[in-house]
């Protein structure tokens, strides 16, 4: 049994007021291009970082669940005893949650306990307080992950840390300089540690599952921080053109997203195995997933 | 699953402050007398003193289960943060790296698989719920799911808004602080293990209780509708518990420990009458233990479970329920055997 990607949204938006109404919008459309209702949908999972309002509780994803069922009222509750159908939390780890997000699903899928997971991801600059270095824009994206008992889908995931760069990209709310201030400090270095540490942990893994670099046909990443995936396309032996170039630093947690969407426009997702995904973000933490058709 | 997941270890933190209902109830500016003691069945609360934070408590609690676990820090795989609240360092709420990171570089497991999981008071559920998957999965050999709540932060800012006793912001009097963690393994059978972990979301409630960063003050603000979220709460659950229960082959009365989630003495008392009424059958004891600790948030079912494991008076095959009620509306049953729980902890039936 496979957990595929069954399809991918991305939305680059001007801010507005509503950013839950952009995120359902991804989560929708990724739901009708794969002509799905929300129903048959069985865990939702956030992996938003900057939601715009700090909100704390609930999780974000049980607002978003609640506007994806918006047209549905009858649906996710519980008529006469039945169970309601669809699970959901927000899984944080800054710009690498969608990928730990992708294992989670996997993992329902493989023992058997879901047929359709949803992964919401996207960002947006805060509504109150002074933000400093906040240099993402609205987006929002979503991705579906549905069983598959003909292809082998996700078949490994990987997630590393370097401590030793804990301090490259800090983010903090702080009550300390009045009025309250978001705080994001990225160094001068973040690109190239970043790179540096993917190359490391590409390298384990790829001996770990047996793979050559020449062995992967497309290398899907995160967009942050800015030229990663040109960076890392540089430094790492991978075959030529096999790094999808995503040069964009306006996209966030659902970085990622978006490569994969461009990758399924342009056919190349389809045409390339195994797909190898790489996520840079704070930690430094570095998150792979390994994909087979 | 092929395998199965069981609660190795679990260990708290609590502060040493004690703050009173009664010192808080004199601080509000509402004529006349409150009762919020005998409303809520909260006597006091432990609070944050100076040093104590969010990731304080997640490493303490952390460390207090590393004391009755055979696991030693450096063999933890990995780390589940599921506070509500990420404040380091004082009232400073950490976004990157996330508190995940944090913990398991204080607790010395670098190399662990962490992330952080957020589900308002469902969070420690949630994580119990992730680990069970990944442990049985054999994908992780063990998992700390860790939370530490500072949270009085909405107690102190509520305080300063609340006119009368419907105000919004009452519940927010019932908080405190405090830190739990667990420790989850493979389980050598089925038997000794988690016997069920149900979670959902029913999300058309989930604008009944919503917490934010202040924008004025330091600390977060919490807005509940007290009422509505008891009774949507204790009128969805039972046909969910009655599912859970009989996937576990289980009767009601075979549940030796009902540990609901602490928000008051008197919806607690209410939910398990309601309860008993669809069900036909009680559980041997519901726990409350609302009178020292206050609605500890995401921890309170670990801090319920710790306080009666340090009782003596818990044996192996006693079958434990716990049962969440989260911001969401999320509802979490997790049921499972205490197993070796018990004689670890002192307890030699």
């Amino acid at each position: 049994m496979g957990t595929i990607i069954n399809s991918v949204s991305y939305l680059n938006m001007p801010p507005r007021k509503d950013f839950l109404e952009i995120l359902s919008l991804a989560g929708k459309k990724c739901l009708d291009d794969a002509r799905l209702s929300m129903e048959e949908v069985n865990v939702l999972i956030s992996a938003v970082v900057y939601n715009g309002n700090y909100l704390s509780e609930p999780a974000l994803s049980s607002m978003i669940l609640s506007s994806l069922y918006r047209d549905h009222p009858s649906a996710n509750q519980l008529p006469g005893g039945s169970e309601p159908a669809t699970f959901s939390f927000d899984l944080h780890n800054g710009g690498g949650g969608v990928l730990n997000a992708i294992q989670v699903i996997d993992g329902f899928i493989q023992s058997g306990e879901i047929k359709h997971g949803l992964i919401i991801a996207g960002d947006t600059p805060p509504r109150t307080g002074h933000p400093t270095n906040f240099n993402f824009s609205t987006t929002a994206g979503a991705l579906l992950l549905s069983e598959n008992p003909h292809s082998k889908g996700f078949v490994s995931f990987h997630t590393r840390t370097f401590p030793r760069f804990h301090d490259r990209m800090t983010s903090i709310l702080t009550w300390k300089n009045s009025p309250l201030t978001l705080e994001i400090s990225e160094k001068e270095d973040f690109l190239n540690d970043c790179a540096e540490c993917a190359t490391e942990a590409i390298e384990d893994f790829l001996a770990r599952e047996n793979l050559k670099p020449q062995d992967i046909s497309l290398v899907l990443t995160s967009t942050h921080p800015h030229h990663f995936s040109y960076e890392l396309g540089k430094r790492f032996p991978f075959n030529k053109k096999a790094v999808l170039s995503c040069l964009t630093d306006e996209a966030y947690s659902a970085g990622v997203m978006l490569s994969v969407q461009k990758a399924f426009t342009s056919g190349k997702f389809r045409s390339s195995s195994p797909v190898l995904l790489v996520t840079a973000g704070a930690g430094i933490t570095i998150c792979l997933a390994l994909y087979m058709h | 699953m092929i395998q199965g997941c069981k609660i190795e270890s679990i260990g708290i933190k609590l502060p040493e402050r004690r703050v009173s209902t009664a010192e808080i109830a004199d601080r509000l500016k509402i004529p006349g007398p409150l009762k919020l003691g005998l409303l809520t069945g909260i006597d006091s609360r432990r609070v944050c003193s100076e040093g104590e934070d969010s990731l304080t408590h997640a490493v303490d609690a952390s460390f207090d289960c590393f004391r009755f676990s055979r696991y030693r820090p450096g063999e933890v795989k990995m780390v589940l943060c599921c506070s509500i609240s990420k404040y380091v360092n004082g009232l400073n709420h950490q976004f990157e790296p996330p508190l995940s990171f944090l913990i398991k570089q204080k607790i010395g497991c670098p190399d662990a698989l962490s992330f952080d999981v957020g589900n308002a008071c469902a969070g420690m559920i949630t994580g119990i719920h992730l680990a069970n998957n990944f442990i049985s999965r054999r994908i992780v050999e063990n998992c700390l799911v860790v939370s530490g709540e500072y949270i009085t932060s909405i107690s102190n800012n509520a305080e300063k808004n609340i006119d009368s006793p419907k105000h919004a912001e009452m519940a927010s009097l019932t908080v405190g602080d405090a830190g739990a963690a667990v420790m989850l393994d493979r389980s050598r059978n089925r038997e000794e293990g988690i016997s069920i972990s149900d979670m959902v979301t029913i999300s058309r409630y989930c604008d009944l209780c919503t917490g934010n960063q202040c924008s004025s003050y330091p600390g977060a603000f919490m807005q509940t509708q007290m009422q509505k979220i008891h009774e949507v709460s204790i009128v969805s659950a039972p046909p969910l518990i009655k599912s859970a229960l009989q996937k576990a082959g289980l009767k009601m009365s075979e549940i030796h420990y009902l540990i609901p989630h602490q928000t008051s003495k008197l919806s607690i008392e209410s939910g398990a009458k309601y309860f008993a009424h669809c069900l036909g059958e009680e559980p041997r004891q519901v726990i409350v233990n609302l009178e020292e600790f206050g609605n500890t948030a995401s921890t309170t079912h670990v801090i319920a479970l710790y306080k009666i494991l340090n009782e003596n008076r818990l044996k192996k095959e006693d079958n434990v329920m716990l049962l969440s009620f989260a911001s969401g509306l999320v509802i979490g049953i997790l049921i499972f055997p205490l197993g070796d729980l018990p004689e670890k902890y002192g307890n030699h039936h």
